[in-house]
């Protein structure tokens, strides 16, 4: 545990959320996360105690403490698809740990000492779970110290479980897999996130009574199970015998954690496998530069993640609220915001490796035309599946009109999110465009959004409702000439730009 | 052929390089030597068309760059300082992606590489280039040039990086590639590799050839007839009795 500590108050001076603050200067380290946990966690506590307080009176103790658990089933589930790949990632990626594994330490304290950064960086697990434990403990009028004590050893639990299957699973992970998985189990939680907070009674309102209170039961047989980890803190309140089990548990789980990680070898693992290559048989560079640009854009776990975002989070949304009208524009911005994104992490692949790109025998122009079409194209063929969807359920082909300006939406998107790019390159590929910048880009996509795409969703598919709203000549200048205009605006403009944007770069050393 | 005419870059108020004058003919290997800041890398990326010269004519295999840049980039092979490769590509599909990027035949390329593969015990092809550590960067970096055979070749710093053997062959290579006409150009710290591989040496420092020649040329320069190139070259930047001096201190 020393060990562990002595790491930690080195370890914290240098980590990336951290890594800010000069020696000596500014707040400690430990301030940050602990600012954020209680201004989070205040609120939090005062809103749950407050509903938890009133189900009490509504309903009965059962039923609330069906409600809790079923909340701590949630937050289980999404808090160790959350930590575990992170903490896998975090031991991969992080260059620390070469440097730590040349000291005498054991390396399950290095485990502990990177799974407690990732903590600190991933705090609302803890946020959660503390003050909403505590704020259902006071609602029952138990002991505070005691609650304090369970939602502590709850943590402890589903940290060290987390640190298992973290210890477990790296074994078989290289860098690229971990990165992968890590993303993957991103997107996942954000689904999970998305339809535990979507599901509510009205779910229930299309049954049968009977049916409504069978499924309510097999629910409840399943939460409220003894041999649900999820049940034990609600359990331990009242038994202190749980509450011991729960710390043999946790104390068990750390002792495997430290055993089985003195096996691994937190290297990036290569099978030893002869793969054959595949030389290319194409010559001539005509489609060089976009077959390279698309392999590295769907090698990029955030990409790829963004794209099904865009089509995902809208879907999700129309499914709960069956109404197409907010998930169009929801859908056209963050898909036109995203193909400016990705487009910028395309520049910033080829600024990665100057000189390189620029020894190329093309025109620079030719170098940049797949960064500006391939998030174009892939985009506008998710906005024509989305459309394809709507006709699906609402029989009105004529969304189809909307697919042209789109498509010119998100080559100004992709055009905006090079020069962004160029005008403050970066090596963090991760952080490609940020600032202030951000909310720049943001504005001018959303008002361009507002010119062309949603003007003319807004004519085709909500025209009654625009007409009625802005009277039948000024509708037809809204969602009919003014798209028609912009648009043309950025044909113009987009077409003067790629000379600019390989001026930039060859500037750029 | 390489040639450089009163190249001149500046950055700002700092000259990087002065006035420079280059005429480095087909199968020679030209060694361009200087202490750190000197000015070498900035030659080499104004001699390979990614930096654009304040001032000078730049002229490749009697192709003018300004006129001709991409025929030039087409036909000569770069090695830059730092191996600075797409992470997300696999080693084999950047050798594919110069294959069609610099329009050359696959059949003779997928021998090539091979046998290059060989040469250099590259058995990583197949993995991504983001979990490749330095060395190995280097040597698909240096594949990349070597497999197309290119007429003039600029190399900086090749060999860093390399383990023993790699070092070797690629030395190796590079005198029979310019047995058979093509024209080398390098930068080293290794003095050995310079003194035992150049035909002729040039010596750059504060952005000004201060030297340029073969050793034997240098040595009458400076009127040490058996001086060694590392005693030449300290010699010339004015640090040999810098150094002494430090070591005497130490």
């Amino acid at each position: 545990m020393k060990e562990v500590l002595t790491i930690l108050k080195y370890g914290l001076k240098g980590s990336g959320i951290f890594a800010r603050r000069k020696q000596g200067k500014g707040i400690p380290a430990f301030i940050i996360p602990l600012i954020f946990i209680l201004a989070f966690g205040i609120p939090m506590y005062l809103v749950l105690r407050e509903s938890f307080s009133y189900l009490l009176n509504t309903t009965s103790v059962a039923q609330l403490e069906f409600i809790v658990t079923l909340w701590c089933f949630f937050l289980t589930i999404i808090s160790i698809t959350t930590l575990f790949p992170f903490i896998i990632y975090s031991l991969i990626k992080n260059e620390e740990i070469e440097m730590l594994l040349s000291f005498p330490i054991a390396k399950g304290s290095i485990i502990v000492y990177q799974t407690i950064l990732t903590l600190m960086s991933e705090s609302f697990l803890t946020v959660f779970f503390l003050f909403g434990f505590l704020a259902y403990t006071d609602s029952m009028g138990y002991n505070r110290i005691l609650s304090i004590f369970t939602s502590l050893t709850y943590v402890l639990l589903l940290i060290s479980l987390s640190m298992l299957l973290a210890v477990v699973l790296g074994r078989f992970m290289g860098k690229h897999h971990a990165r992968k998985v890590h993303m993957i189990m991103y997107f996942i939680n954000i689904l999970l996130f998305v339809l535990f907070s979507q599901m509510n009674p009205s779910v229930l309102k299309n049954m049968s009574f009977e049916d409504a209170l069978k499924r309510l039961t097999s629910i409840k047989k399943f939460i409220m199970n003894p041999l649900n980890p999820a049940y034990l803190p609600i359990l331990a309140i009242k038994h202190i015998t749980v509450l011991l089990i729960m710390i043999l548990l946790v104390m068990i789980l750390f002792i495997l954690v430290y055993r089985l990680s003195e096996d691994i070898s937190f290297e990036m693992t290569y099978k030893k496998r002869k793969k054959e290559v595949a030389f290319s048989e194409r010559s001539g560079k005509a489609l060089s530069t976009f077959s390279k640009d698309f392999k590295i854009f769907f090698r990029n776990e955030h990409m790829v993640f963004m794209m099904f975002y865009s089509i995902g989070f809208p879907l999700i949304y129309t499914f709960f609220s069956k109404d197409f009208s907010f998930s169009f524009p929801l859908m056209i911005y963050i898909s036109s915001f995203y193909a400016a994104l990705a487009s910028a992490f395309l520049s910033s692949q080829e600024f990665l490796v100057i000189p390189l790109s620029k020894s190329f025998p093309v025109r620079l122009e030719r170098l940049f035309l797949p960064k500006l079409l391939i998030p174009t194209l892939l985009y506008t063929l998710i906005y024509v599946i989305f459309s394809i969807i709507y006709i699906s359920m609402t029989d009105n082909l004529f969304v189809l009109l909307t697919v042209p300006f789109t498509f010119l939406l998100y080559l100004f998107s992709s055009y905006l999110g090079i020069r962004f790019y160029l005008k403050k390159p970066t090596t963090n590929t991760k952080k490609v465009i940020s600032g202030a910048r951000i909310y720049v880009l943001e504005g001018l996509i959303l008002l361009v959004g507002l010119f062309t795409s949603i003007a003319i969703y807004l004519y085709v598919c909500m025209r009654d409702s625009l007409v009625k709203f802005l009277g039948e000549s000024f509708a037809n200048l809204v969602g009919l000439a003014l798209p028609t205009i912009t648009s043309l605006f950025l044909i113009f403009y987009i077409s003067r730009g790629m000379k600019r944007i390989s001026d930039i770069f060859s500037r750029l050393d | 052929m390489i040639e450089a005419l009163n190249l001149v870059k500046k950055f700002g108020d700092f000259v990087a390089v002065d006035g420079i004058n280059l005429k480095i003919l087909p199968g020679e290997i030209y060694g361009f030597l200087g202490p750190n800041g000197a000015g070498k890398t900035t030659t080499i990326r104004m001699l390979t068309g990614t930096l654009k010269p304040t001032f000078g004519k730049i002229k490749i295999l009697g192709m003018d760059m300004e006129d001709h840049e991409i025929e030039i980039k087409r036909s000569i092979g770069v090695v830059p300082e730092e191996p600075k490769l797409y992470p997300y590509l696999k080693g084999y599909e950047f050798l594919n992606f110069i294959t069609e990027i610099f329009k050359e035949n696959p059949k003779e390329m997928k021998k090539r590489i091979e046998e290059l593969c060989d040469a250099f015990d590259v058995n990583f092809l197949d993995r991504y280039i983001s979990e490749y550590s330095h060395g190995m960067k280097q040597k698909l970096m240096v594949m990349s040039v070597l497999m197309r055979k290119p007429k003039v070749v600029f190399l900086d710093e090749p060999t860093v990086g390399l383990d023993a053997k790699s070092a070797k062959i690629l030395k190796m290579l590079l005198k029979k590639m310019a047995e058979e006409g093509a024209t080398i150009f390098l930068t080293t710290h290794v003095l050995e590799i310079a003194e035992k591989m150049c035909d002729r040496i040039g010596i750059i420092d504060k952005g000004k050839l201060i030297a340029e020649g073969t050793l034997k040329d240098l040595r009458r320069m400076e009127g040490e007839f058996k001086a060694s190139l590392e005693d030449l070259f300290l010699k010339l930047t004015g640090q040999g009795e810098e150094v002494e001096r430090i070591v005497r201190e130490l």
